[in-house]
């Protein structure tokens, strides 16, 4: 009995190859890995690509058709075109498909960055309030019919939005040093927050007159159509001046997720990088959720389909979550608009629906993680 | 690595920790621990040896004196610290969905202070990388992502990330939890080698005592926040010791070849 079980694990080790005998080559290993970067880079172009196609097609289709000639001609020399179109191009369109791509890239970052600094795949601007407290904020404004001297009145209602949304990242933010808290205490604090505003929320919905509570959930449903070209600007600008300053944090990042001790233990400032992502990531979302209101699940999502899609390495995950953000948003948009003829449904309802295919397909086609 | 001039060593004095109000560490002296020397850090759970570790690398506040070769590392920001005494967590690298190579490239790049956006695959980084992981026998795992790696595979792949940033003192917690009976003495052996090659001041903590024994130079045996002993593993290890520290009857037993091991009898 004895001898058959030492010679059954002879022949066991006589079949295993060894590790050594598996040593990759260098070249084949340096060649692989290139060849990995190559192919992130890739699904990064294929997604810019997609962004640029949806909107593309945000910029044409709609109630009145327009041939991508007029289109480009509207574009450039829009004195020879009709009024009507230009308004058409100009006012409506160009706005709303524009403003849909960035504060889904916006909701994306912010959503990638939040999710690695709390080390919880459940982050987002929406699970953790920041979008509850925004609403709050406009549903103050919108209600009580706060009017400022010189102040456009849609300006103020964002302005409270914002106002609140930053008060929400640093309230967690505060609570998180003050009793050097866990990223689980903070999610369920988050958690809290939601309900906490949107409970506010509702109440102001219930004292609320006829038309301010008309106002007031359009808002809270999310829309675009409020966009102009000033918050536009605001936006995309914040954007891009932020953009550059995540990917810096990158190499950090990626070791965060790894964990906190070992991020640290390898000399990353972790308390500094967690509270630069925050001030960006309050940022970001204050100002997505003061222009079009308050839009779920984008944040959550965006980034666990670029994680899927790029790796975990944040110097391609981080672009590839505004990419995917920016995308879902922006087909988004376009379903919002073509769906029910002459009507455009709220983006935040749409959102989901378009975004829940998307998600499933790419979470089950894995294999499961063990 | 070879500082070339006489070195000191590692060595905390007057340390004080605490944790909100509970004081761990009071007023403790370790011995120097010195370089090309692997030390073993013992004591029952809960004795302070992670709060020893994380604070002697700069990740806890502690007042006190914490010198590495007469230099004071609490006067160096964290990034610097790390690169002269580099404490490596208890926790096993996180199960995420990046490759063993590119850990080890995050963990070396951090420090170059380029963070170009998709950094051209620096062949010198990869060359050491696979270097280090060969030589804990994993340079077969390189490409495979840490997601589908099993934790002893990966605490393998967190020594190496630590060992890649060349640091001169290398504090490991419990480097072994995780590892079979194989690797628990070929990582040990391997980290004895780099020690003494590179002159690294190594300080691990261990559970297990037999390895202590035989595989280590030096023991420091922590008890309730103070250090009760220090020294040769043989010397320290005592039945006395064994005793009041981790509250067991032992026997320490020394073969003809010269292998030492313990005996538990029984437990008080």
């Amino acid at each position: 009995m004895h001898k058959a079980f030492s010679s059954a694990q002879r022949q066991a080790q006589d079949t295993m190859p060894s590790p050594k005998d598996m040593l990759p080559d260098i070249t084949v290993v340096q060649a692989t890995y290139r060849t990995s970067i190559y192919k992130r880079l890739l699904v990064l172009g294929c997604l810019t690509i997609g962004v640029i196609l949806s909107l593309g097609a945000n910029f044409l289709v709609g109630p009145s058709h327009l041939s991508p000639a007029l289109f480009l001609q509207t574009l450039f020399n829009s004195a020879s075109v009709p009024q009507q179109t230009a308004i058409i191009v100009w006012q409506i369109r160009m706005p709303y498909a524009l403003m849909a791509a960035c504060v889904g890239g916006a909701l994306g970052l912010a959503g990638a960055e939040m999710q690695t600094v709390l080390a919880n795949p459940l982050a987002s601007p929406f699970t953790l309030g920041v979008s509850a407290a925004g609403a709050f904020g406009a549903s103050l404004a919108i209600v009580l019919q706060w009017h400022i001297p010189g102040v456009p009145d849609n300006w103020l209602v964002a302005g409270c939005a914002f106002i609140f949304s930053v008060f929400s990242v640093f309230a967690l933010d505060l609570l998180t040093r003050l009793r050097q808290a866990d990223t689980s205490t903070i999610i369920l604090c988050g958690v809290a927050l939601v309900f906490s505003f949107q409970s506010l929320v509702a109440l102001m919905q219930f004292v609320a007159s006829e038309d301010t509570l008309q106002d007031l959930v359009f808002w809270t449903l999310g829309s675009l159509s409020r966009a102009t070209w000033a918050t536009l600007a605001l936006l995309a600008g914040s954007l891009a001046l932020i953009f550059p300053f995540s990917l810096r944090a990158a190499g950090g990042l990626t070791l965060l997720q790894m964990g906190e001790e070992r991020a640290a233990s390898l000399g990353i400032d972790v308390p500094h990088l967690r509270r630069a992502a925050l001030l960006r990531i309050s940022l970001l979302c204050a100002l997505s959720v003061a222009f079009v209101g308050v839009i779920g699940f984008v944040g959550l999502v965006a980034p666990h389909i670029a994680r899927r899609l790029v790796g975990e390495d944040h110097h391609f995950s981080l672009p590839g979550s505004l990419l995917t953000g920016a995308l879902i948003l922006s087909v988004s948009a376009l379903v919002a608009r073509i769906l029910v003829p002459g009507i455009i449904v709220p983006l935040g309802i749409i959102t989901s629906l378009v975004g829940i295919p998307f998600f499933l397909a790419i979470i089950l086609k894995q294999r499961p993680m063990v | 690595m070879n500082t070339g001039k006489p070195v000191s060593g590692l060595m905390a004095q007057n340390l004080t920790v605490h944790y909100g109000r509970n004081m761990v560490l009071h007023d403790l002296t370790t011995p120097c621990f010195p370089h090309g020397r692997i030390c073993a850090l013992l004591g029952p759970n809960g004795s302070g040896k992670s709060t020893l570790l994380r604070a002697m690398s700069g990740l806890l506040p502690a007042q006190g004196c914490i010198t590495l070769d007469n230099i004071q590392l609490a006067k160096l920001r964290l990034p610097e610290r790390s690169q002269h005494c580099l404490y490596l967590p208890q926790a096993l690298p996180a199960p995420v969905n990046i490759t063993a190579l590119e850990a080890m490239l995050a963990a070396k790049r951090i420090m170059s202070h380029r963070h170009s956006f998709a950094d051209a695959p620096n062949e010198e980084n990869i060359r050491v990388s696979l270097h280090l992981l060969e030589q804990f026998n994993i340079a077969h795992l390189a490409l495979r992502k840490l997601n589908e790696l099993s934790g002893g595979q990966r605490q393998l792949i967190g020594l190496a990330q630590a060992l890649g940033r060349q640091p001169h003192a290398l504090l490991l917690d419990e480097p072994l939890s995780a590892l079979d009976l194989h690797y628990q003495y070929a990582v040990t052996k391997l980290l004895t080698q780099i020690t003494r090659k590179n002159n690294l001041v190594t300080l691990m903590v261990l559970h297990d005592l037999n390895i202590a024994l035989n595989l280590c130079d030096l023991v420091c045996v922590l008890h309730k926040g103070r250090i009760i002993a220090s020294g040769p593993p043989t010397e320290v290890l005592t039945p006395d010791l064994l005793r009041t520290v981790y509250r067991v009857e032992a026997r320490v037993e020394t073969t003809p070849d010269n292998h030492h091991f313990i005996v538990i009898t029984d437990c008080i």
